[in-house]
Order: structure tokens, then C-alpha cells, then sequence
């Protein structure tokens, strides 16, 4: 009888023990490879018709091969460290502006109704305008264009932080500082032991979005004026016809936006104290 | 769950008995209307509670029960009037008289340990002192093997108790209950009904507790104040003279249950429509 049982369920099981072999985490990385693999694969078609096709062959360097050579020497010869570098800078620099504008003011209309009613049309306008858009309004204002670009990631991150900050606030539920008063939270504990936690995964939330709106619009941002990131590197490469090295930059970006937002929505989790349903 | 038969409880309970012989409350000539021009909602409120007494204040929905309890808890000022405890006018909340209410609302970011250290740590006690004390507290509600976990994963009976031990961590002489246990179901409102009973008389905390539900306020009372509406004062005040812990079948406490049907039913005047259909509706579900 046992002997029959443990016939039947080895004959069910050997695709299930094949999938065990592999480590759990690569198990888990099974579907995201797949779907890398997929890109690489229309990638790599997109290059092979470029290169078939004689109006096109001048931009065949666009390909995987040629790309991973570039980018190979992008990285040994450190080239690329100091336009990431002050790409990294930008970003960071408009993120923290954009933090610490957008925290204070998304509670201040959080908390009153009427700073929401007085902030909420002109919020949203300013927010559907493009921060390309204030480009020539960001040139004017600022003598470098180091920190007309911050300006540009601080129009982009504030709105974010400033909207889930907000959100956070409305979601607390008043008879939690009921209850805090009740057991003796001076106002201070009260910040930094009810209200902080309870809207810091939304603020988490708000500054991932952030993040990704900053990465998007700072390339575009450092095509004009500045010598050094990211989108000078890209610009650079198209006026000199180094395609090869124009889409390795363009990987690298991916590349590091993909790690910011990964590192952002580890700080969410961190943060997250909402069930999961 | 019943304290009084619980050895370990008991003697925890009794480490502590000595402390309390405050926790008196007098509420005087307290009115109360949320703004100029609203009808009031209190008027001319005075009543005296002594320490360690446990009283229930009952009265329909909307007659400003609540508004009472937090005006006593210092959550709210009185438009006029003034209440005092232990002789000393309350003009702010303290941990020493502390409030529950019908949620449970605990902090979902905090462990339950952290959950009931919290009035020590704002009084800023020593993280031993206050490990100690949370060990106590959870063992008092029987919640020991939940310490570390989430919140959000206890029942809400487990989580209404974890919000008792969070208003008994800092010793408070007066315990404002509203409503607490109203959300639950049967078993455990009577298992936490008795036990919370118990807690006060051992510990001698003066006891103020909204319902509305007549039988909890027979249960858990050494006096229980009628309050009518529109505008909500205080008609009637019936003593509870039974023994602890009590039992819904003793004769004696289905006569006291009678007493204060027939002062809740005269609160129902005020109330046109309900009067046509016999008027027993109301009072007859909410003493089921
Ligand atoms: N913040 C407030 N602002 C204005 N009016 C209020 C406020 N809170 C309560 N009231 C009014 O005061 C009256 C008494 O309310 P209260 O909550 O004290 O009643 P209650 O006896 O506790 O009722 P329930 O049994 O339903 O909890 C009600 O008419 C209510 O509408
Ligand atoms: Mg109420």
C-alpha cells in the first residue's frame, strides 16, 4: 500500500523536482529573465533588419554586438563615471529640493481643508505643465545651468511627494491623535512617533514616482547647455555618429533608473505599514 | 477569562491593589454646545464619582454620552462648567485618566509590545522599565504569545485588548471607557466585560463607562446614570448594590436590569415616532 503511494506520486512529480533543482532565488528570477531575454531578443532583431536594409546600415552600430563592445569601453576606460556622477548629483540635489518643499507643504494640505480648497486648482495646473516647459523660464532665472537643471527635477519631484504626502495625512485616522494626547505625546512625540510613521510609506511612494519622473525628464534636461551627464554623454555620441556608444548610454540609463526605482521601492516596503489584501 | 478565578492574573493583579485610593471625579454644572449658534448638547451635567467606584452612564444614541466622556478625559473643554479629579480641574488630557473608545485604534506600525509601551515611553520611562511593564500587561490581558506580532493579524477582541493594557501601562487612577466593546461578539464582549470589572475593583480605578447596553451596565457597575436627550442631562442615577463577579440569572440582578429598563423607557418621550409603535422597540433590542 505505502509502496503504491510512493510510486504514484514520483510519476507525478518530476517536472515539479526538475523546477526544484534551481536555487530558489533563481527561481524567482525565472520570469523577469524571460522578459529581459524577450527584449534582447527584439533588440537584437531590430539590429539585424537595420543592418540588412541599405538605406538604414549607417545606424547598424545601434545593435547588441556592437553596443556591448562600446559599452565594455565605456565602463574600462571610466568615461562614463563623471557624466554619471553629475547626473547622479542633478537628480539627487532636485530630489532633496524637491523633498523638502513638497513634504511640508503636502501635509500643510493633508491637515487643512481649506489650504486644500485654496491649493488644489493651482496645484494641479502647475503640476499637468511639462517641466521641459519651464526651460526658458529656468535659463532666465538661474545664472548656471547646473541649477536651472536642478530646478527642472525640482518642478518634476514636487508634485509627487507633495500629492502622496498629503494623501498620507488624509488617511490618518483622527482617533489616533486622540489617543496619543490621551496617553501624554507632547507634540513633538506626537510628529515623531505618529504622524512621521504613519504618512512615511506614502511619502516613500510619492518619492519613487518622483524619482522615475526626475530620471525621465533630466536627460532631455541636459541636452542644452551643461558639458557633462548623462544626456550631454547621448547628445555627444549623436553629433559625433557613435551610435555604438550612444545605445550603450542609453543601457546604462536604463540600467541605473532601473536600480534607483528598485532601491525606492525597497524604502517603501521599509516604510509600509498598510495591509495587504 | 475571568480574573478573579485566574491564579496568575489574581496575583499580578494584586501586586498592584495597593495603589490607588484617587480617581475621584466631580463633573459641575457642565454645559456643552459645539458652536454659538448649535442647540446645546449638555446642559448643566453634575455628577460625583468616587475613587474606585465603578459607574455606567446609559442613554440613547445622540444624547451626548460621549461628549460627556470627553470632556472628562480633558479631550474637550466644557463651554461652562468644570470637572474636577482628585479635587484639581482637568484643562488637558493625562495619562492618568485615560480614555478608550469603541476601536480599538492601535498603531498598525508598531508591535503590540510597542503598542502598550507607548504612554511609558512618552512619559519617557527607561526601556527596562517599560520591557518589564509591557510583559505584565500583556500577561494581564493573556495576550504573552502575541507580543511581537502585527497588529493587523489579532482578532478584534485581541486588539481591544491590547488597547486596555495600553491605557492601564502608565497606572491611570480613572479608566473612560466609551463604548468598548460594542464591536464584538458575544463571548468575548462578556469575557472582556468581566475582566475589565475585575481590573478596576482590584486595582482601585475609578471606572466611567458609556453604553448601551443595559445588561453591561448591570454587569460592570456599583452605579449607573440614566441620561436623556435634547438637550442630554442626567435624569435618573440608580445604585447597583450586587455582589462581584455577577451573574445575569440572580434574581437581584434581573431586578436591577427591570429598574433601569423603566427609567430608560421614560427617556423615550422625547422621541414622537417611536412612541406609536408600543415604544418598547429600541429598548427591548438594545437590552436583548
Ligand atoms: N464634533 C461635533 N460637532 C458638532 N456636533 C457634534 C459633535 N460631536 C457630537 N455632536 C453632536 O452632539 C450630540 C451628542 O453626540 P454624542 O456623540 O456625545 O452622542 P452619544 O450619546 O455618544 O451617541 P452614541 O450613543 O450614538 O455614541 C449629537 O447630537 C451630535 O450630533
Ligand atoms: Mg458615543
Amino acid at each position: 500500500m505505502s509502496g503504491d503511494l510512493a510510486i504514484s506520486h514520483s510519476a507525478g512529480r518530476p517536472r515539479h523536482q526538475a523546477r526544484n533543482l534551481l536555487p530558489a532565488f533563481v527561481r524567482d528570477q525565472l520570469y523577469p529573465l524571460g522578459g529581459l531575454g524577450l527584449l534582447f531578443v527584439v533588440w537584437w532583431f531590430g539590429g539585424w533588419l537595420i543592418a540588412n536594409n541599405d538605406d538604414l546600415s549607417a545606424f547598424a552600430d545601434f545593435a547588441p554586438g556592437p553596443t556591448f563592445v562600446a559599452l565594455v569601453d565605456l565602463i574600462s576606460s571610466g568615461d562614463m563615471t563623471d557624466s554619471i556622477l553629475s547626473s547622479l548629483y542633478r537628480v539627487g540635489t532636485g530630489l532633496i529640493w524637491g523633498f523638502a518643499i513638497g513634504v511640508p507643504i503636502g501635509i500643510l494640505i493633508g491637515y487643512l481643508t481649506i489650504a486644500m480648497r485654496v491649493a488644489n486648482v493651482p496645484f494641479q495646473f502647475l503640476r499637468m505643465i511639462s517641466p521641459l516647459a519651464w526651460m526658458p523660464i529656468a535659463v532666465l532665472a538661474f545664472e548656471t545651468w547646473d541649477s536651472a537643471i536642478i530646478f527642472l527635477i525640482v518642478m518634476a519631484t514636487v508634485w509627487p511627494i507633495m500629492f502622496s504626502t498629503s494623501h498620507g495625512v488624509k488617511r490618518i485616522d483622527p482617533d489616533w491623535f486622540k489617543v496619543a494626547r490621551n496617553l501624554g505625546a507632547s507634540s513633538t512625540q506626537m510628529v515623531r512617533t505618529i504622524i512621521l510613521p504613519a504618512i512615511m510609506a506614502d511619502v516613500m511612494a510619492g518619492v519613487r514616482l518622483a524619482v522615475g519622473v526626475a530620471w525621465v525628464v533630466l536627460v532631455p534636461a541636459e541636452y542644452l547647455g551643461v558639458t557633462s551627464g548623462l544626456g550631454y554623454a547621448i547628445n555627444d555620441a549623436r553629433d559625433t555618429l557613435a551610435y555604438d556608444t550612444l545605445a550603450a548610454i542609453v543601457l546604462i540609463i536604463g540600467v541605473i533608473g532601473y536600480i534607483l526605482d528598485s532601491a525606492c521601492a525597497r524604502l517603501v516596503n521599509r516604510f509600509n505599514w498598510h495591509q495587504e489584501t | 477569562m475571568n480574573l478573579f478565578f485566574g491564579p496568575i492574573n489574581a496575583r499580578l493583579i494584586a501586586q498592584e491593589g495597593e495603589n490607588s485610593v484617587s480617581g475621584s471625579i466631580s463633573v459641575d454644572y457642565v454645559s456643552h454646545q459645539f458652536s454659538k449658534t448649535a442647540d446645546a448638547v449638555l446642559v448643566d451635567i453634575n455628577l460625583n464619582v468616587k475613587a474606585g467606584e465603578l459607574v455606567s452612564l446609559i442613554g440613547r444614541s445622540g444624547c451626548g454620552k460621549s461628549t460627556l466622556l470627553h470632556i472628562i478625559s480633558g479631550l474637550l473643554m466644557p463651554a461652562s462648567g468644570c470637572v474636577r479629579i482628585d479635587g484639581k480641574t482637568v484643562t488637558r488630557p493625562s495619562a492618568k485618566w485615560n480614555m478608550m473608545f469603541q476601536k480599538a485604534s492601535l498603531f498598525p506600525w508598531m508591535s503590540v509590545r510597542q503598542n502598550v509601551g507607548l504612554g511609558l515611553k512618552f512619559a519617557r520611562v527607561s526601556k527596562k522599565q517599560i520591557s518589564e511593564r509591557t510583559d505584565e500587561l500583556l500577561e494581564l490581558v493573556g495576550l504573552t504569545d502575541k507580543a511581537q506580532d502585527n497588529i493587523q493579524s489579532l482578532s478584534g477582541g485581541q486588539q481591544q485588548r491590547v488597547a486596555l493594557a495600553r491605557s492601564l501601562a502608565t497606572s491611570p487612577t480613572v479608566l473612560l471607557l466609551d463604548e468598548p466593546f460594542s464591536a464584538l461578539d458575544t463571548f468575548t464582549r462578556s469575557a472582556l466585560q468581566q475582566d475589565v470589572a475585575a481590573i478596576c475593583k482590584t486595582k482601585g480605578i475609578t471606572l466611567v463607562l458609556v453604553t448601551h447596553d443595559i445588561d453591561e451596565a448591570v454587569l460592570m457597575s456599583d452605579r449607573v446614570f440614566v441620561m436623556d436627550q435634547n438637550p442630554g442631562r442626567v435624569i435618573d442615577e440608580i445604585p447597583v448594590d450586587l455582589g462581584w463577579p455577577r451573574k445575569h440569572m440572580d434574581q437581584d440582578f434581573q431586578r436591577i436590569r427591570k429598574k433601569l429598563l423603566l427609567a430608560f423607557k421614560g427617556t423615550e418621550k422625547t422621541e414622537p415616532p417611536r412612541a406609536l409603535d408600543g415604544g418598547r422597540h429600541g429598548v427591548e433590542s438594545s437590552a436583548a
